[in-house]
C-alpha cells in the first residue's frame, strides 16, 4: 500500500549570519510552535540517556571533541594559501578548449606586463 | 471563445495603468540626494501611489528586501500589494505574467540575477511570447521583473552574474540596466508604464555606493531605448552599461591624463532595444570602439555591439572593435580581480585602439 509521509519542519536560526531573523520573525513564534520540546536533538538524547548511553560526561567530552576537530578543519582551511590565478580556467571543462586558452594567455601576458 | 477571453479580460482590467514610453519630463527641479536602493524604492512608491492595481512581490520583499529595495512599501500599502512568495522563480514569474495579462501592473522581484533560471522558461516562452502568439489580442506588457546582478567582490559562483545577454536577444522582452540613482528611477518608472515585459537589471554593488540627486518627481522617467554620451570625445568610444560604466570613465580620465586621449564613454541604458543609431554616430566620429561588461566574453552583448559597429561603421574604423569582458568561465569566487573587465584591462585596450 502507498504511504505519504509530510515531515514538518522550521527553521531555527536565522537563514545565514548575514541574516537577522528577529527582523521579520516574531521573537515567540519559536515558544507557540513548542519546538523546544520537539527538537529532534535533544529527544534523541532523552532517548540515549533513558537506555544509559548517554550521559552529562560523555556530552561534555564529545562536545568539545567536535569543537576542536570543527575548529581544527576551520584553521585548517583559512591556512590555505589562495590557489594560483592558473587555476581560473581549471574544470571549466574536462578539457581546456582553444578560447580559454586563449584567454589565458591573454591574461598572463596582461598580469606581465603589470608587473613589469 | 475569442468573444469570451476579451470579456474576462475587460472584466478584470483596471482603467489605464500605462503609460506609452514617454520622454523624460520633470515637473519641478527639486532633488534630493539618495543613493541606488532608494531611488528603486522610490519608483516602486510611485507606481503604488498612482496605479491601483500595481503589486511588487518576491523573496523577502515584505520585511522591506535583502538589498532593502522594498523597505516601507508593504507598511504603506498593504500587504495585498505587497507580499512575499515562495521560494520559486518560476511560480514568481509565472504569477507575473497572468496577473498582467489580465491588463494589471506586476513588479516581481527575483532576488539575485542568478536566480533567474529556473524562471527562463516562463520569460523566454510565455512572457517573451505572449502578444506575438495571440496577434496582440493579448499581452503581459505590465510585468516588470527587477533584479540585481553584478560583481559584488566576494559573490562567487551565484551572486555575482550578470545574464543580461541571456535575454536581449529574446524578442518580446526589454532589457534595462542603469548606471545609477537617478537612471534607476527614471527607468525603473520607464520600465514599470512601458507596454511590453522588461527585465530590470541593477547592479548590486551600487545600491549603497551610488548616491546621486535624484529628482523628486514621482512620474519622473527616462526613456527606454536611449543611450547616453556620459562623456563627450573625440578619440575613442567606449560602450558600456551598469557598473562597468563607472570602470569605463575612470578608464577614459586616465587616458586623457595620461596621453591626451580623449574618450567618448556612452552608457546604453537599455540592451533591448538598445541605441544603434547613438554608438554608429559615435564610432563614426572617432573611429575607434571599445565596449565592455562584466559577463563573459563570448556571446556577450558586447558581440552585438561590435557585430553591428562592423557592419555600419566599417570604413569609419581605425581599428577593429574590441571588447573588453569576463572571462569564459563560472564567476570565481578567488581571484574576482582577474576575472573582471577591470580598469587597467580597459585602459589597455584604449590604448591598444589608439595604437593600432
Amino acid at each position: 500500500k502507498p504511504v505519504f509521509v509530510e515531515l514538518m519542519t522550521y527553521r531555527l536560526s536565522s537563514h545565514s549570519t548575514s541574516d537577522d531573523a528577529s527582523k521579520y520573525r516574531a521573537a515567540d513564534e519559536l515558544a507557540a510552535l513548542g519546538v523546544a520540546a520537539r527538537h529532534p536533538v535533544a529527544r534523541l538524547k532523552a532517548y540515549l540517556q533513558e537506555r544509559g548511553h548517554w550521559d552529562d560526561d560523555l556530552e561534555e567530552t564529545t562536545r568539545g571533541d567536535a569543537r576542536a576537530a570543527a575548529r581544527a578543519a576551520l584553521d585548517g582551511a583559512e591556512a590555505k594559501a589562495r590557489p594560483a590565478r592558473a587555476t581560473l580556467f581549471d574544470d571549466v571543462y574536462h578539457e581546456l578548449t582553444p578560447e580559454l586558452a586563449r584567454q589565458k594567455r591573454a591574461l598572463d601576458a596582461h598580469a606581465a606586463e603589470a608587473e613589469a | 471563445m475569442r468573444r469570451a477571453a476579451l470579456q474576462v479580460r475587460a472584466k478584470f482590467a483596471s482603467s489605464p495603468r500605462r503609460l506609452s514610453a514617454a520622454p523624460e519630463t520633470s515637473k519641478t527641479s527639486e532633488t534630493t540626494r539618495m543613493n541606488l536602493f532608494s531611488a528603486v524604492n522610490a519608483s516602486m512608491r510611485s507606481a503604488l501611489a498612482r496605479d491601483e492595481s500595481a503589486v511588487v512581490f518576491g523573496e523577502d520583499v515584505g520585511f522591506g528586501g535583502v538589498f532593502r529595495c522594498t523597505i516601507g512599501l508593504r507598511e504603506e500599502f498593504g500587504a495585498q500589494r505587497v507580499f512575499n512568495t515562495p521560494l520559486c522563480e518560476q511560480g514568481i514569474v509565472g504569477l507575473g505574467i497572468g496577473y498582467a495579462a489580465m491588463g494589471r501592473t506586476a513588479i516581481a522581484e527575483i532576488q539575485f540575477a542568478d536566480y533567474i533560471f529556473p524562471a527562463y522558461d516562463q520569460i523566454v516562452n510565455e512572457a517573451a511570447k505572449y502578444r506575438y502568439r495571440s496577434g496582440g489580442e493579448f499581452d503581459c506588457g505590465g510585468l516588470t521583473i527587477r533584479t540585481p546582478c553584478g560583481a559584488i567582490g566576494h559573490g562567487g559562483h551565484y551572486h555575482s552574474q550578470s545574464p543580461e545577454a541571456q535575454f536581449a536577444g529574446v524578442a518580446g522582452l526589454k532589457v534595462v540596466m542603469p548606471r545609477g540613482p537617478t537612471q534607476a528611477k527614471g527607468l525603473l518608472t520607464a520600465a514599470i508604464n512601458d507596454p511590453n515585459p522588461v527585465i530590470f537589471f541593477e547592479p548590486k554593488a551600487l545600491y549603497r555606493a551610488s548616491v546621486d540627486d535624484v529628482p523628486d518627481d514621482p512620474d519622473f522617467a527616462l526613456p527606454l531605448g536611449q543611450a547616453d554620451v556620459v562623456r563627450p570625445g573625440d578619440d575613442v568610444t567606449v560602450v558600456a552599461w551598469g557598473a562597468q560604466v563607472l570602470v569605463a570613465q575612470r578608464a577614459a580620465a586616465t587616458a586623457a591624463a595620461e596621453r591626451g586621449v580623449e574618450c567618448e564613454v556612452i552608457d546604453l541604458q537599455t540592451l533591448a532595444p538598445w541605441d544603434a543609431a547613438a554608438v554608429e554616430a559615435s564610432a563614426t566620429k572617432t573611429g575607434r570602439l571599445l565596449v565592455t561588461h562584466e559577463a563573459p566574453r563570448t556571446l556577450g552583448f558586447a558581440a552585438e555591439v561590435c557585430a553591428y559597429a562592423a557592419e555600419a561603421c566599417f570604413l569609419h574604423l581605425e581599428a577593429p572593435p574590441a571588447r573588453v569582458c569576463g572571462l569564459d568561465t563560472p564567476f570565481p569566487l578567488v581571484h574576482e580581480k582577474s576575472y573582471l573587465p577591470t580598469e587597467d584591462k580597459v585602459l589597455a585596450a584604449i590604448y591598444g585602439l589608439v595604437d593600432f
